[in-house]
């Protein structure tokens, strides 16, 4: 059940944010694996916003993920968030 | 159970391969490689029944669809594929890639605010890898680090993504406009504490049953935020009520909080607010314990007072101590405490509000059936009606007997009590005589003269014997009918008779005075109806026998005049017969004879409206 109130964004009720959920590093930047220390990512993430200048979209996607990767737990969260990635198999299949 | 292979020739394939291998496909992001393993699975084992979620492999198939159809947009798919149970069964990586998939849904384009399926399966599927882990889903992230993580680390990540979660439903929640009993902010804090949402049970209303947010809002400290909510949807408190089908669900929970509001405001010494809270809480289905009990009492005893002991509202005062006796009405301070400020308001309001004042006084006796001054209140109130009786004006309230003779056994001095009780009884006989209930007449006769001035009201009244009593009848319906009026003249004078009548009735041939009375009545009454109405109803005064032929010559005259006049109109109508007999009645009264009776006997002549029955003289 709902309640009246107005309209999401309008009246003056504040509109609490949505929060970040991704994409991470992880899944934008090529090379950067859950488990890099910080120095590290913060390299990774610079060069990548270096790369993608022309791509104001991706800019924009690292940079939101760079920012929500900055302190430890933070990183760990995103790598929490961090959905499938590619990788290398060597196991056996059983 | 065996069915083909995984694409290795010569090797034996389950089910249970199958399975693995697609999710092993999926955990390291080969989606093109699942589908094709779970369309061989189900070639050739057949789709699990998805109710059959005891079953590892039905758990671990959903789990894999699920996470296909949310990886291709499908989320009404997912949400029905999703299991909300035993998800342990399922690889932990296939888990955690759709609940991942689902927090983006709802974060993505400002928040989806209304998809409360995909909300379910985040709230499930988070609080499984977040709260007990019993898939080991730390052991994952290890895996994929290649390293431990610290517990430290691992805690503070924990929480930190739980409060994203919540943050994020909070979002949703107030972009939805719901109250905190259908947030899924509240279902999802109840999903950790009891597994609370269920997949297949959710709809638009809330994800949990509404007792369930109620409860979980009430146990982690939420009272204010549960009764705001609650009170939003039901404002009228007044219809809380645990028979209620609206209230049911929640009674017991509301009652509660509601019992814990009260507490408080005894605490911060609002005891209106605190009665209000206790007396709703009891509807709801509450029973006040030793604590409770303990405040209800302190708060009756302060209500209306302020907090420096000094100021003191009656009104609020009474409401709150009314509140307070029905919540413990066993309380005998309590109701003595409510009956004396109901006696105060009473006498303040004594002169400026007699029905307020009169109100007060009989709710206290109601409330303490031996208060002394409620009861003194309600006599004066008596009392000054009575008086204004006594001076000819109108009482303020309807004055009844059995209060008036209270009165008296309290007050037997009480003479405008007295003067009251005599012309109420003295009225009532006078009704009963004219109604033919002479013996009721006669007692109420003995009544008035037990409460008469110098009357014992409680011996026996052996000062009058029968005739002492009819003589009294008497005359009080000869009292009567000089006073009796009316609004037109013909009724009064009709009453006037009718009461002599009764009075020469009663008294017998005794009282000549009463007689002659009744005759001047008859005669008054007689020419007032030759005057004004027609000559049947002079004729029909005449055949009622009150006033003999040859006892007044006026009356004679009158009643001959009415035959000869209603001949005429018999005669202008055709009725011969009828204006024959009428004339000859006429020459019988012209003539002088003595009595009515001979107009009843047989006329002579042998036409029918010579018949002289009654009938035929109209």
């Amino acid at each position: 059940m709902t309640v009246d109130q107005p309209a999401p964004g309008t009246g003056g009720a504040e509109v609490p944010p949505i929060p970040w959920f991704g994409p991470t590093l992880h899944e934008l930047v090529p090379g950067c694996v859950p488990g890099a220390r910080l120095p590290a990512l913060r390299a990774q993430a610079g060069r990548a916003r270096a790369a993608a200048r022309q791509d104001p979209d991706r800019l924009e996607r690292i940079g939101r993920a760079d920012r929500n990767s900055r302190a430890t737990v933070t990183a760990l969260v995103a790598e929490i968030l961090t959905p499938p990635l590619p990788r290398p198999d060597t196991e056996e299949l059983p | 159970m065996q069915g083909g292979n995984t694409g290795e020739p010569n090797r034996p394939v389950t089910a249970h391969h199958l399975l693995d291998a697609a999710e092993h496909a999926y955990v390291r992001a080969e989606f093109s490689v699942v589908r094709p393993l779970l369309q061989r699975f189900q070639d050739t084992f057949g789709t699990p029944d998805p109710d059959d979620l005891d079953s590892p492999d039905a758990i671990r198939y959903a789990v894999l669809r699920a996470a296909l159809a949310a990886r291709a947009g499908n989320w009404p798919e997912a949400v029905r594929r999703c299991p909300d149970s035993d998800l342990d069964l399922a690889e932990t990586g296939v888990v955690h890639a759709l609940a991942v998939g689902a927090l983006r849904r709802l974060a993505e384009e400002d928040g989806r605010d209304t998809e409360f399926g995909t909300a379910a399966v985040a709230i499930v599927l988070w609080a499984h890898l977040l709260d007990d882990d019993p898939g080991d889903f730390r052991a994952l992230l290890t895996e994929r680090r290649g390293a431990p993580v610290p517990d430290e680390l691992w805690e503070d990540a924990r929480r930190h993504l739980l409060g994203r979660i919540t943050d994020l439903l909070d979002a949703l929640d107030v972009r939805a406009g719901r109250d905190v009993l259908a947030a899924w902010k509240t279902a999802w804090e109840a999903e950790h504490a009891t597994l609370a949402v269920g997949l297949s049970s959710i709809g638009p209303d809330g994800l949990i049953p509404v007792s369930t947010a109620a409860r979980q809002l009430l146990a982690h400290g939420h009272r204010q935020a549960l009764l705001d909510a609650y009170t939003a949807r039901h404002p009228d408190t007044a219809t809380w009520s645990a028979d209620s089908p609206d209230h049911r669900a929640c009674a017991d929970l509301i009652a509660q909080a509601l019992a814990e509001q009260a507490q408080d405001r005894v605490r911060a010494q609002e005891w209106s607010e605190a009665l209000a809270d206790f007396t709703t809480a009891a509807r709801l289905g509450l029973t006040l314990g030793a604590v409770e009990r303990e405040a209800v009492v302190r708060a009756g005893k302060n209500v209306g007072r302020s907090r420096t002991g000094r100021g003191y509202s009656p009104i609020t005062r009474i409401q709150g101590l009314e509140q307070a006796h029905t919540l413990l009405p066993d309380d005998d301070a309590l109701g003595a405490e409510l009956a004396a400020e109901l006696v105060r308001q009473g006498r303040k309001v004594f002169d400026s509000d007699p029905r307020q004042s009169r109100n007060r006084f009989t709710r206290a006796l109601l409330v303490s059936p031996r208060d002394h001054d409620a009861r003194t209140g309600l006599d004066d109130h008596l009392r000054a009606d009575l008086r204004r009786t006594v001076d000819g004006k109108q009482p303020r309230e309807t004055i009844s007997e059995g209060p008036v003779r209270e009165l008296l056994l309290r007050d037997p001095e009480c003479a405008p009590a007295r003067r009251w009780l005599g012309d109420h009884y003295a009225e009532r006989a006078v009704a009963a005589a004219s109604d033919g209930r002479t013996a009721a007449a006669r007692c109420a006769v003995r009544d008035m003269l037990r409460y008469s001035d110098n009357g014992d009201p409680y011996g026996e009244h052996d000062a009058y014997d029968e005739e002492g009593i009819d003589d009294e009848l008497v005359a009080l319906l000869f009292h009567a009918a000089l006073f009796a009026e009316a609004e037109d003249p013909r009724t009064g004078l009709e009453r006037r008779v009718d009461l002599l009548s009764t009075a020469v009735g009663v008294a017998g041939q005794t009282h000549g005075p009463v007689r002659e009375e009744l005759d001047r009545a008859v005669l008054g009454l007689a020419e007032h109806l030759e005057a004004t109405a027609s000559p049947s109803d002079v004729i029909e005064l005449f055949l009622r026998d009150l006033l003999r032929t040859g006892v007044s010559a006026r009356f004679d005259r009158t009643v001959e005049t009415a035959y000869l006049h209603r001949a005429e109109i018999r005669e202008e109508e055709g009725d011969f017969g009828g204006a024959r007999h009428d004339r000859a009645c006429a020459a019988r009264i012209g003539a002088g004879l003595p009595d009515q009776g001979l107009l009843f006997g047989p006329a002579p002549g042998g036409d029918s409206h010579d018949d002289s029955g009654q009938g035929a003289l109209f």
